[in-house]
């Protein structure tokens, strides 16, 4: 079943565009941080690791996955965006201020009262859109897979959001769980769930589109819920500390996202638009992630192992989390301020073309730092040298930010040129 | 009515053709288009600006979309 798509329950356009803006910014910080750090072999409890990892997460990929969100929410799936004003201040402003405190808190060999300060604002910053989506799905008609994997990843933010609150009061002496079983859900929810659950049901309707690649056949259980259902059993094995069964769960977890990652780069394949710039980065993504259960895998018969478990991390969120990300935005960006101008009755004349909001040519730029990022980034987990990758996170956040202002400033220009609204 | 083939176009242009043409259509008037898929994203813009459309498929992997302002 095709996308619902209703583009009159869009949200104001500075919803989504204010996360996408912030993204960027978020990766500036983390260069400056990653010149910061001390030199030496990368641990992966080392408190600046948890700060930047979380300065990732949340800053960059939780800004632009949550702008998304909205915009899909609205679009694809028939949710309207209602209190765009409050959704800003209930979601917007608490997920800068709570990263940033929780940044502060880990960067400060995990700081009590930084860290409680940060959950206490990210809990409603997760939880509301979460909340939100999770209700406007539950009355939305739309049933088909972007949707479906939709409520699957914000039912994942939900959790996401509490063992990692749950974790800040361990952490903090006010409440007594054991830290590993929170620690493994926490991740297991966040990357196996949110994150890969959002990119494959995004996926399923933006990479036909604008890639042109095969539809899909329907399954009977499709990857997303299959996926789900198996991090559910691995979550509750975990909980109940069923040590052999969480191994197999985990097992059947990787494979489960294999098969999907599968799916994804066979339908690439035979792309007819070969020569996209997306569709190479979107390649890069899942290979990424190929990499990364490749470590995970491993990691059940090594599980002492140092550098694997901060690999796969680096892996899963920066090379198929920010690629897949990447590979969205230069199609995503320049067509949402496009449809929004249209809609807005910009005539036909002023009106640009999608691609002179952002060249075809500047993505794949874009996307070419991003790889020389993820390689530079490898060296740091294998030399402990952190300065080309601060290098590399500066140049990378620079282009992004500078691609996206510009695609702001012009429609900005084109919002100028619209013809004044007279009557009622 | 010869449909213009779009299919060697980048993604969203051939969207960008139609609507464009799609404002300049006259009462009665119809025009036809090959593409490389169904154009789902374009669908409801066209049912916000009161065109009717029908499909066909080109016999070579396209999909003809035919509209008309009635």
């Amino acid at each position: 079943m095709s996308a619902w798509l209703d583009y009159e329950q869009a949200p104001p356009w500075w919803l989504p565009l204010s996360h996408m803006v912030t993204a960027p910014c978020w990766l500036l910080l983390g260069a400056g941080l990653l010149a910061a750090l001390p030199a030496g072999q990368v641990q992966r409890f080392q408190p600046e690791v948890l700060a930047l990892t979380h300065l990732l997460t949340l800053g960059v990929l939780g800004n632009v996955m949550l702008g998304a969100l909205w915009q899909l929410l609205a679009v694809a799936a028939a949710v309207p965006i209602r209190g765009p004003r409050w959704l800003l201040l209930s979601s917007y402003l608490p997920l800068q201020a709570g990263c940033a405190a929780l940044v502060t808190g880990f960067w400060q060999g995990l700081s009590p009262g930084w860290l409680q300060a940060g959950a206490a604002m990210l809990l409603p910053a997760l939880l509301s859109p979460a909340l939100y989506g999770l209700h406007g799905l539950w009355r939305s008609p739309a049933r088909d897979a972007t949707s479906q994997g939709m409520r699957l990843a914000l039912l994942s933010l939900l959790l996401t959001a509490v063992f990692g609150a749950s974790m800040v009061l361990v952490l903090s002496g006010r409440l007594a769980l054991p830290l590993p079983r929170l620690l493994d859900n926490h991740i297991l929810w966040a990357a196996g769930g949110w994150l890969s659950l959002l990119v494959l049901a995004v996926a399923r309707t933006v990479i036909p589109l604008f890639l042109i690649t095969p539809a899909g056949q329907e399954k009977q259980v499709s990857p997303e819920r299959l996926l789900a259902g198996l991090i559910g059993l691995a979550s509750v094995s975990m909980l109940l500390g069923l040590d052999s069964l969480s191994v197999a769960m985990v097992l059947a977890v990787c494979l489960s996202l294999c098969w999907a990652v599968l799916r994804l780069l066979h339908g690439l394949l035979h792309s007819k638009r070969p020569s996209d710039p997306s569709r190479r980065g979107w390649q890069s993504a899942c290979l990424w992630l190929l990499v990364a259960i490749g470590g995970i895998v491993t990691l059940q018969w090594r599980p002492a192992d140092n550098i694997l478990p901060v690999l796969s991390g680096w892996c899963v969120l920066a090379g198929f989390g920010l690629g897949a990300v990447l590979s969205m935005q230069g199609k995503i960006l320049p067509f949402l301020v496009w449809l929004q101008l249209k809609l807005a009755g910009l005539p036909r004349r002023q009106l640009p073309a999608t691609h002179d909001f952002l060249a075809e040519a500047s993505h794949a730029r874009l996307l070419q730092l991003h790889a020389l990022w993820m390689l530079c980034g490898l060296a740091w987990l294998a030399w402990g040298k952190s300065i080309p990758l601060a290098m590399a996170t500066l140049l990378l956040g620079a282009y992004w930010l500078w691609l996206a202002a510009r695609v702001l400033l012009r429609h900005q220009r084109c919002l100028r040129q619209l013809p004044v609204q007279t009557g009622s | 009515m010869t449909p213009q083939d779009l299919r060697h176009l980048v993604p969203p242009e051939p969207m960008e053709i139609i609507l464009d043409a799609a404002e300049q259509m006259q009462s009665g008037e119809s025009r036809a288009w090959v593409l490389p898929h169904h154009p789902t994203p374009l669908l409801p813009m066209l049912e916000r600006d009161g065109l009717q459309y029908r499909f066909e498929l080109s016999g070579d992997g396209g999909v003809v979309l035919i509209l008309s302002r009635p």
